[in-house]
């Protein structure tokens, strides 16, 4: 073998393995976006459902507390009177941390949970009705630790308040 | 091998390239559905802000009797929401209340800015000149 096949050959060993190795770093960047965009992918569909349950629990309360003519407050459970129908037809929302349930004639018939969507409720009386203001609390991506939790508060006009049990002036918090 | 050497290169370049077009279209792709999902979010958040604000109105709630995450929304984040309501007599068919405006804006992230605003007439006692 010559000199100079010797050299041809350790230049094509050295483009190769410049080819490779610049193959590998162009291949990882590429599997980082990957990765990335299906983590993206992950994250906005949970937002979307946590915006989902938000809206479904928000034209469910509003369409019961219409339709109430009373309504009572303990601090967790809403109490939605409807008078016409009698007691056991009264609507009861239990707001938890995690979750929100309603019960209707002692049956319950939706929940709303959804991972990393907190719930707190907070009934104020006002000189002419009164106000429950549901606020939902949406943590970050667990990535994404450092972000400030988003805070959407539903504000629901309630019918006047039953007997015991309503809210005292100024209002009553959980 | 002098060709061969030109074909590795040119093979070098052009992976270079397309690895670069496809890394800034994927980042311009991201921004955009970044920031369309932080508008959609903004005009949500001041959707409920101003309805929240008429709600109150209606209920004859004082201002400063917001719940302590109201407060913590519209006043203490950097990000926070800015409230402007006007009041006008209403006329015509609607003598006797007041149309009340709600504005409610708000800055993204990227400096945009997002409003809402809601209208509504109430009954002129619920509502103070």
């Amino acid at each position: 073998m010559t000199t100079g096949r010797r050299t041809a050959r350790a230049f094509m060993l050295m483009e190769l393995m410049w080819v490779i190795m610049l193959g590998a770093v162009f291949l990882g960047i590429l599997g980082k976006l990957t990765i990335d965009a299906f983590y993206l992918l992950r994250v906005a569909g949970q937002h979307s459902d946590r915006m989902a349950v938000m809206d479904s629990l928000t034209h469910r309360l509003r369409t019961d507390a219409v339709r109430a003519v009373a309504y009572r407050w303990d601090g967790q459970t809403l109490t939605l009177i409807r008078a016409a129908d009698g007691p056991d037809r009264d609507v009861h929302y239990v707001v938890d941390v995690d979750g929100v349930r309603r019960a209707e004639a002692g049956v319950e018939t939706h929940q709303w949970q959804m991972y990393r969507l907190g719930f707190a409720g907070e009934c104020q009386r006002g000189l002419r009705a009164d106000v429950l203001q549901l606020e939902f609390i949406e943590q970050p991506p667990e990535r994404a630790g450092h972000l400030p939790d988003r805070r959407f508060t539903l504000s629901v006009l309630l019918p006047p308040a039953a007997g015991d049990g309503a809210p005292t002036p100024g209002g009553e918090s959980r | 091998m002098t060709g061969r050497r030109a074909v590795l290169t040119f093979d070098l370049i052009a992976a270079a390239g397309l690895i670069l077009v496809l890394v800034v279209g994927f980042t311009l792709a991201v921004r955009q559905f970044v920031r369309a999902r932080d508008y959609t979010d903004a005009q949500r958040l001041l959707r409920l802000t101003a309805e929240g604000e008429l709600n109150r109105l209606r209920a004859g709630l004082p201002v400063e009797e917001r719940p302590a995450a109201a407060r913590t929304t519209l006043e203490q984040r950097p990000d926070a929401v800015i409230l402007e309501t006007s009041k006008t007599p209403g006329t015509g068919v609607w003598s006797g209340c007041t149309r009340v405006t709600v504005v409610a804006r708000r800055q993204i992230p990227g400096g945009q800015w997002v409003r809402v605003e809601l209208s509504a007439f109430l009954p002129m006692g619920d509502v103070e000149p």
